[in-house]
């Protein structure tokens, strides 16, 4: 110890104050600057924000973009990490709490595994996402991710490309030639997936030359050239002052105008047409119809629309049309290995929280006194019942506030996704292998996008994914409180 | 606390569970219980498998980089030695055609980031944990602990986009950037570039006071009553009984918590990844490099964002480089964990 050298009262009074406002203001700055992050993120968020943001797909315009993807694949992702990383941390804890070993060389090794997973929680997360790559995604291959060494629940239809616009489906096998149609070809042919998939009745469909169908498709074009003719002076007669006055009633009439001269030639019911150019015309109503050949484009694409269906086309495929192939992979569909997609990314980010669930379930189980276990051991109960009847139902809300968080931390992570996740999807995952989008990836990409308006967009779904991550936390929270009121 | 919480559920649990009329039998019962011994230990063996798997799958690939015979982007044969990536002073391995993996540039980017961040962490998070521990009354502290550690929930995404869109434009005096418009006519008088070493290192660093003020007061409040009083009773005041008996007494379970602290730093990947930059500092022109904080550089978790979030074909020199990178990062984190736990066993004051 150095000399003792008196100092004035006063001194080290002055001395305990400022050192208390020093600490103060110290912890304030810590506050202010997660209240700083909070606004300054929220007012750039909350303009943005909107039910489209939430439910659009992403786009590559900046004012349309949203999270919906995004939002539905972190929330897969979650889920899948959460059913596995729970368990598995409970188990381990319930092994390293429990059955703790008595011989020496066994005692080692529990050291050795406790002390693994403090170290395994230091682990930087973006190791995780090389292990996750490595071991889930592509098993220690190398990387051809397109050919699986095994898969289930996958099944495999081609797509003929109708005349009409609509496509038809025939069932196939994996690795079917891609033979072109032939007239005489003997395919059960169905009119959409979802009923090639129930096995329901086929379509009728006609398979034509294309010459054939070059004649009817003149044909009704030349049909309908003439209502373009009566088409322009009816829409006049109903313009006032350059706009389209139209209600349901003189709908009617000008659609009924329009169509009366073809009226012997169509194919399609007359009536049918009439209703469907009446409530084309009601659509536009308030346009500067006859300025503008915009409005009476699409009225005729309507009209030939409902025509070619009338004279049939939209049951005929061309002949010698190719088709592409269509896998359609169910909800359960399985390949390995896992490849870049849901079961990979939520496995990887329960590498991530395993060793944080770990740690707070050992705390929690810890925490029931030995006299209980004692009890269960004295009536004659086995070990396994003491931990099932008594030490986790103790331990449970413990458990539970510990892997809430641990969960929210997962789902804010980026860094282990990386190599698993894409950006930019258009759709959510539809199957445990599918490829998907996550929140923080995506956030992520719009920051560092350069052009700086997409950065009002990382804003609102960052208050999106802080939302997510607040009720989480209030759960644990309520969670707690339930519990130790309960006492 | 939660050992007294816990006993009345656990009663009423013994309560409910079902006396059983007749004994089962020993056999079935043996039987079960070692079932389920077997089921934990194979949770417990997947736990260790995951460092043995980090390690291996590090290793095996790192040692595909160092083993030669395999291509770069263009085609080339590309051959890196150990004793380059180890001693070389340059790192270019995506630009021009003279690729160089000397993995120091990396390093001194992570440890500049890192250094600036415990230069805010460790002066601010002790700071709290003492007061909160020491001065503050029981329902400052309730109301403060959660405040603070609701900073270690914020995911570093956010903490990223904040560097990038709030700090920066802050320390470039840019007032109208913190809008959203930046002005580029602004003053900045520190010459402080969009990506900078500053900016991240300040927001890695607040990201890091809630780790080290609750582990720092864990370990001061264990510190033994006693010690205090004896001390109070010696007319020492608060900040000299804090200063002189309780922060000796905790250091060791201080330190072990500004090196988790750093640890978590220096693996802290998305904020450096977003505000950081690109640019790892150029050693070859000279080491006062190491100290321009305004200008960008590039950490090792950095690069490996980039790698990862680019599309570089695998298999490639560029692309293997990864991984001898995460191995490295990997030991060095790994070392500073080891180097934890053992200040914080063998240092630690037994007061029993």
């Amino acid at each position: 110890m150095a000399d003792y050298t008196p100092t004035s009262r006063k001194a080290r009074q002055i001395k305990n104050t400022l050192f208390q406002v020093v600490a103060m203001i110290a912890a304030g700055l810590a506050l202010i600057v997660l209240g700083t992050l909070l606004v300054s993120i929220c007012a750039r968020g909350f303009p943005r924000l909107s039910t489209e943001f939430i439910t659009n797909p992403m786009s590559s315009d900046s004012s349309a973009t949203g999270i919906g993807p995004a939002l539905m694949g972190s929330i897969s992702i979650l889920a899948i990490c959460a059913l596995s990383a729970i368990p598995l941390g409970v188990a381990s804890a319930i092994l390293l709490e429990e059955y703790r070993p008595k011989s020496k060389s066994l005692r080692t090794l529990h050291g050795f595994v406790q002390s693994n997973i403090t170290n395994l929680a230091g682990v930087p997360s973006i190791v995780y996402g090389i292990l996750g790559f490595s071991v889930f995604v592509v098993m220690f291959s190398n990387e051809n991710l397109n050919e699986p060494w095994f898969d289930l629940g996958q099944d495999f239809y081609l797509e003929y490309p109708g005349a009409g616009g609509q496509s038809f489906y025939v069932e196939s096998s994996e690795h079917a030639p891609l033979t072109p149609i032939t007239k005489d070809a003997d395919l059960v042919i169905y009119s959409s997936l979802a009923a090639a998939q129930a096995g329901r009745e086929p379509a009728e469909v006609q398979i034509v030359e294309a010459g054939e169908l070059a004649a009817i498709r003149d044909a009704a074009n030349d049909r309908l050239k003439k209502v373009n003719r009566t088409m322009k002076r009816a829409l006049r007669k109903a313009t006032v002052d350059g706009g389209l006055q139209i209600d349901e009633a003189s709908s009617q009439e000008i659609a009924a105008d329009m169509l009366t001269p073809l009226k012997d030639d169509l194919v399609a019911d007359y009536e049918t047409m009439k209703a469907v150019a009446a409530e084309q015309l009601l659509s536009m109503n308030g346009l500067d119809a006859v300025a503008q050949l915009q409005p009476r484009r699409l009225l005729y694409d309507k009209l030939l629309d409902t025509e070619f269906q009338a004279a049939g086309l939209k049951g005929l495929i061309i002949e010698g049309t190719e088709p592409l192939p269509k896998d359609v992979k169910a909800w359960y569909y399985m390949q390995i290995p896992f490849g870049k997609g849901m079961l990979a990314g939520g496995l990887t980010l329960m590498l991530v929280i395993l060793p944080v669930i770990i740690v707070s379930a050992q705390e929690s189980i810890r925490a029931v006194s030995q006299e209980m276990r004692a009890g269960v051991l004295a009536l004659g109960g086995t070990k396994w019942q003491a931990i099932e009847k008594v030490v986790l139902p103790s331990a449970i809300p413990g458990i539970c506030t510990g892997a809430i968080l641990a969960l929210s931390r997962a789902i804010g992570e980026a860094a282990p996704i990386l190599l698993i996740g894409y950006v930019g999807l258009q759709a959510g995952p539809d199957h445990l292998m599918a490829a998907f989008a996550a929140l923080p990836l995506e956030i992520y990409n719009w920051t560092s996008e350069p052009d700086k308006s997409f950065r009002d967009a990382a804003a609102a779904g960052i208050i999106v994914l802080l939302a997510v991550l607040f009720t989480f936390n209030a759960v644990a929270v309520l969670i707690r409180q339930k519990f130790q009121q309960a006492n | 606390m939660t050992a007294t919480l816990t006993t009345g559920d656990g009663m009423k649990a013994m309560a409910q569970a079902k006396a059983p009329g007749r004994p089962k039998s020993t056999f079935i019962r043996d039987f079960k219980e070692r079932v389920i011994v077997g089921l934990l230990v194979l949770c417990g063996a997947i736990t260790v498998s995951i460092t043995v798997l980090i390690v291996f799958i590090l290793a095996q690939q790192a040692a595909g980089f160092f083993g030669g015979g395999i291509q770069d982007v263009q085609g080339r044969e590309a051959n890196v030695s150990i004793t380059d990536f180890l001693f070389a002073l340059e790192w270019n391995p995506l630009q021009g055609s003279d690729k160089e993996f000397g993995i120091w540039p990396l390093i001194v980017g992570t440890f500049q980031v890192t250094i600036v961040a415990m230069c805010i962490a460790i002066p601010v998070g002790l700071m709290v944990a003492i007061w909160l521990s020491e001065f503050a009354s029981p329902k400052v502290r309730s109301v403060m602990k959660p405040l603070i550690e609701i900073i270690a929930g914020v995911p570093t995404v956010v903490f990223g986009y904040f560097a990038l869109t709030f700090v920066t434009p802050l320390l470039q005096l840019d007032f109208s950037g913190l809008a959203g418009n930046p002005d580029p006519n602004k003053a900045n008088p520190l010459d402080i570039q969009i990506f900078n070493v500053l900016a991240a290192g300040l927001t890695v660093g607040i990201m890091c006071i809630p780790i080290v003020t609750s582990l720092s007061e864990d370990a001061i409040r264990a510190v033994p009553r006693a010690l205090r009083e004896g001390s109070y009773g010696l007319g020492a005041s608060r900040f000299e009984t804090s200063v002189k008996v309780v922060f000796p007494a905790a250091l060791s379970g201080i330190v072990a918590a500004c090196l988790l602290a750093f640890a978590r730093a220096v693996g802290e990947t998305m904020i450096v990844a977003i505000a950081a930059g690109l640019n790892p500092p150029k050693l070859a022109e000279g080491l006062g490099k190491v100290f321009s904080v305004n200008e960008p550089t590039q950490t090792m978790t950095g690069y490996m964002v980039s790698v990862f979030f680019g599309d570089l074909a695998t298999g490639t020199v560029e692309y293997q480089s990864v991984y001898a990178v995460g191995m490295t990062l990997f030991i060095i984190t790994l070392c500073i964990t080891i180097v934890g736990a053992y200040i914080r066993k063998r240092f630690r004051q037994q007061y029993d």
